[in-house]
């Protein structure tokens, strides 16, 4: 169970040379599970959710400092997520020359070769599936599904985070929902 | 199949043990590693700027003591003739005065010894004037 420390706190100690590292240090064990499991829920391997994850929890050292509290802290993280994991998808497509749209061949790209191979990737059926239909699904619009579906973040919050509006979004995660649902139908 | 809202209830990613212990020590080390490099960075950054600082001030104190000795009336700047003991004494007439009377005119000189010809000396009135830089800093007729 994550330590409780309040987000004021964390924030106050941060803005101290001496307690710095420490708050960082209660950073991490409060909101690691969370960015992983965001993370993973865009890029669905391990591995490359744990490269995120690490990415954005190094994004977090670099730029505390910079956070004017706007929104809530937890927001904030949720935003270099969701740039982190599209950023790293990207890059991925890039240079495995796959272009949007072509996501059977994203997932044969990247699927390991047999069966349990990679336990982590297929431990479950359902959990095969659900990926199979969230690949479908353009970047943002899987985004959007997860924070929606998994986080239940509300609109106005993830407004923030996508810096889209909440109309768009909930029209967004409707179609979403709407191709999972189809997607799964058939199975 | 299941519905959606029935998926939402299984854990649908499994992690290996250990990983989120893992995942902070490794990100912990790699802020460590990352500030020892920044204080590294400072450091040279503040000796270089302590050098660059000194030299400048080296720089400057040079310049105004090389200025400040340019300008200093005690310090004169003299051409060698200026440094010859011997004065160098130059006839001018005036065409308004007595003809057979000479203006003796001194320039400037540092040293006392006058170095003249007697012959010249009869009815010549003697004005010294010691000029430095056009100034005139000493003015006697006799």
């Amino acid at each position: 169970m994550p330590p409780t420390i309040d987000d004021s706190q964390i924030l106050e100690m941060f803005s101290h040379e001496t307690t710095k590292e420490k708050a960082f240090e209660l950073l991490v064990k409060k909101y690691k599970q969370d960015i992983y499991y965001n993370v993973r829920k865009m890029v669905l391997q391990h591995e490359d959710a744990n490269d995120v994850s690490q990415n954005v929890l190094i994004k977090i050292w670099r730029h505390l400092g910079k956070f004017r509290g706007e929104a809530s802290l937890r927001t904030w993280i949720s935003r270099i997520c969701s740039n982190e994991s599209l950023t790293f998808l990207d890059k991925k497509k890039r240079s495995l020359q796959i272009y949007e749209g072509d996501y059977t061949d994203y997932r044969e790209a990247t699927q390991p070769q047999s069966a349990g191979e990679n336990d982590f990737y297929s431990a479950t059926k359902i959990y095969d599936i659900l990926q199979q239909a969230m690949l479908t699904l353009p970047d943002k619009q899987r985004t959007v599904f997860s924070l929606r579906y998994y986080d239940e973040m509300p609109y106005e919050e993830m407004s923030k985070v996508l810096n889209t509006s909440v109309g768009a979004l909930k029209a967004s995660y409707h179609f979403a929902a709407k191709k999972v649902e189809t997607f799964l139908k058939d199975y | 199949m299941a519905r959606l809202e029935d998926i939402k209830k299984i854990e649908t990613f499994p992690v290996p043990d250990g990983y989120f212990d893992q995942l902070e020590k490794e990100v912990l080390q790699h802020v460590k590693a990352e500030r020892v490099r920044q204080k590294r960075r400072s450091l040279l950054l503040y000796a270089f700027s302590g050098v660059a600082a000194a030299l400048l001030l080296l720089f400057a104190t040079t310049t105004v003591v090389k200025l400040l000795r340019h300008d200093s009336p005690a310090v004169v700047q003299t051409t060698p003739e200026q440094e010859n003991p011997v004065l160098t004494a130059q006839l001018t007439t005036q065409p308004d005065t007595d003809p057979a009377k000479t203006l003796l005119t001194y320039h400037p000189s540092p040293a006392n010894e006058i170095e003249h010809d007697p012959t010249q000396l009869d009815n010549v009135d003697y004005q010294i004037i010691e000029y430095y830089n056009d100034e005139i800093l000493y003015d006697e007729t006799f």
